[in-house]
């Protein structure tokens, strides 16, 4: 049997499955619903902007003056964010480096800017302004790796003995400086391998029915108090989301302890679907809508504003969406809106022009993790 | 923003779109019930986001990727992996026979949620690798592992060594 034999098999099996009528009722009921949420949602939203808009107009004005920049902490920022458009990635600073292929995701390290393929998963790539460093760590196709924005440590899992090894690698070295067996059982993610986190000496490690802290320094393995199993997160900072069994409820909890630091609920919002995105020091939390793509790949956020969540003051602001927005290093906001690429504050309050220019648009941000 | 349709014009495009979408949406969560709230929710979700969707005409696109968003974050939730446990396969027996249309909707369903989605994108919705990893939020490259792992357990499932891939964009 060929794929193409696969193709007509399933097409044949999905027209023998017997088709309900619709429910018209129900369904204007529910388009009834989506409505009135994305109605209070957007009186929320415009609240929220004005007033912002309004303290912006005054800090602006306060603070800053004549043709300083606004963010100076965008200006020498020795790790680097970038935005990529096909193969070109271009960094904050202007400078702009080939990637041999086009860009799928760009995970933060204390290093460079750890890269992999749309083409290829295979393979990662270390970038800097200085330019491209392909790496040499052995195949880590479909597998989701562990990342910290502020470590060299770069980590997966492999298979050994009964169970896996979390390897460790030291991208300032190339060399494997942990390799913790652990066991259990892992049948819940698409992924060959168990998904992995990594922050710091610890490593997070997603099975069916817990997620393991792994001590990698030290080889100590317990079960982490704050993550659940068969769910996979970044670690930041300490900091994780999760969500809980109904997947309605989203929150930022701290991992050691499992304190809950901001509960969010996706039905508050207009498409029921949001992803809460921590900040790289785990301070602010993005609640994120979906993106969608038209025939052409061209991508938008199902909204125009989010709310961002400063975590230590228990606030909230509004924050245009742009095409792309996501989290530099420093804390910062990267919004990309077609050519254009501004860094903001870590609520997008006051942003400032970088020089970054694109063709046409952003395909992806620095510090997006790209792989469901 | 465009102008939303009438609920007579939405109701047309619900009717035709229906057929279509609840078929992948029954492959991709493998029961009736949830896959009429899979499309129901998708529907309207499409008409309440209007403004994106601008045209009956590129509704139903709209509509498939929202119902493959909205599954992929069903999928995320820790309840409905413990429902799924994909560790153990079917036994189907000696007389199983691989092209018996319930047998291969079997195997399709005791694949992992991600293998599945690909499957259904790439085989029901016939995708190339490229739309279906931008619909997916992936890169093409776990597409294409995530097609052959599937292949690979469809192959054990249903008994059929020869079930090959020819890796096709």
């Amino acid at each position: 049997m060929t794929d193409n034999d696969l193709r007509t098999l399933l097409r044949d099996a999905a027209d023998e499955v017997s088709v309900p009528r619709l429910a018209t009722d129900e369904l204007h009921l529910r388009v009834r619903a989506v409505r009135r949420r994305r109605r209070a949602r957007w009186a929320a939203g415009a609240a929220a902007l004005a007033i912002a808009g309004a303290l912006g107009t005054y800090a602006l004005s306060g603070t800053l003056g004549g043709d300083e920049p606004h963010i100076a902490a965008a200006e020498g920022d020795p790790r680097g964010w970038a935005v990529a458009e096909g193969g070109s990635v271009h960094f904050g600073d202007g400078s702009v480096v080939t990637y041999g292929g086009t860009v799928n995701d760009l995970r933060y390290t204390s290093v460079g800017l750890l890269a992999r393929s749309t083409q290829s998963n295979a393979r990662l790539s270390l970038i800097t302004t200085a330019g491209v460093q392909p790496l040499d760590l052995g195949d880590v196709s479909d597998r989701l790796i562990g990342t910290d924005p502020d470590s060299p440590y770069v980590s997966w899992t492999v298979e050994g003995g009964d169970g896996w090894l979390v390897r460790v690698i030291d991208l300032v070295t190339g060399e494997k400086v942990a390799d913790v067996p652990i066991s259990g059982k892992y049948t819940w993610a698409g992924w060959k391998t168990p998904p992995v986190a990594v922050d710091g000496e610890h490593a997070y490690v997603a099975l069916d029915d817990r997620t393991l802290d792994v001590e990698w320094r030290a080889g100590k393995v317990s079960t982490a108090k704050g993550l659940p199993g068969s769910y996979t997160t970044e670690v930041l900072n300490g900091r994780a989301v999760t969500q809980d069994a109904t997947g309605e409820t989203q929150r930022v909890v701290e991992v050691a302890t499992g304190q809950v630091l901001l509960t969010t609920r996706s039905t508050e919002f207009p498409d029921d679907l949001i992803r809460l995105k921590l900040s790289p020091d785990g301070t602010h939390a993005l609640a994120a809508p979906y993106s969608t793509c038209d025939e052409h790949d061209n991508c938008r956020y199902d909204t125009p504003t989010a709310p961002i969540h400063d975590l230590g003051q228990g606030t909230e602001t509004a924050v245009e969406l742009g095409d792309h927005i996501g989290w530099a290093p420093g804390g910062q906001l990267i919004r990309a809106s077609g050519t254009k690429v501004e860094i903001c504050d870590q609520v997008g309050k006051e942003c400032a022009d970088t020089p970054v220019t694109l063709k046409k648009r952003a395909d992806t941000i620095s510090g997006t993790m790209n792989q469901s | 923003m465009a102008r939303p349709p009438t609920q007579e014009q939405f109701d047309e495009f619900a009717q035709v779109a229906w057929p279509r979408l609840y078929r992948s949406a029954y492959l991709l969560v493998g029961d009736h019930a949830s896959a009429e709230d899979l499309v129901q929710t998708a529907l309207a979700k499409t008409f309440g986001n209007w403004g994106r969707v601008r045209t009956l005409e590129a509704a139903p696109a709209y509509a498939r990727q929202v119902l493959f968003n909205t599954a992929m974050s069903w999928f995320r939730k820790a309840s409905w992996n413990r429902e799924q446990p994909t560790e153990v396969l079917p036994d189907l027996g000696q007389d199983s026979d691989p092209t018996t249309r319930s047998v291969l909707l079997d195997a399709v369903a005791a694949l992992p949620p991600r293998q599945r989605a690909v499957v259904v994108l790439r085989f029901y919705e016939d995708l190339d690798v490229r739309r279906t990893a931008a619909l997916l939020g992936c890169s093409e490259g776990t597409v294409k592992s995530q097609t052959s792992f599937a292949l690979d357990k469809l192959r054990t499932i249903l008994g059929d060594p020869t079930l090959t891939l020819e890796v096709t964009q």
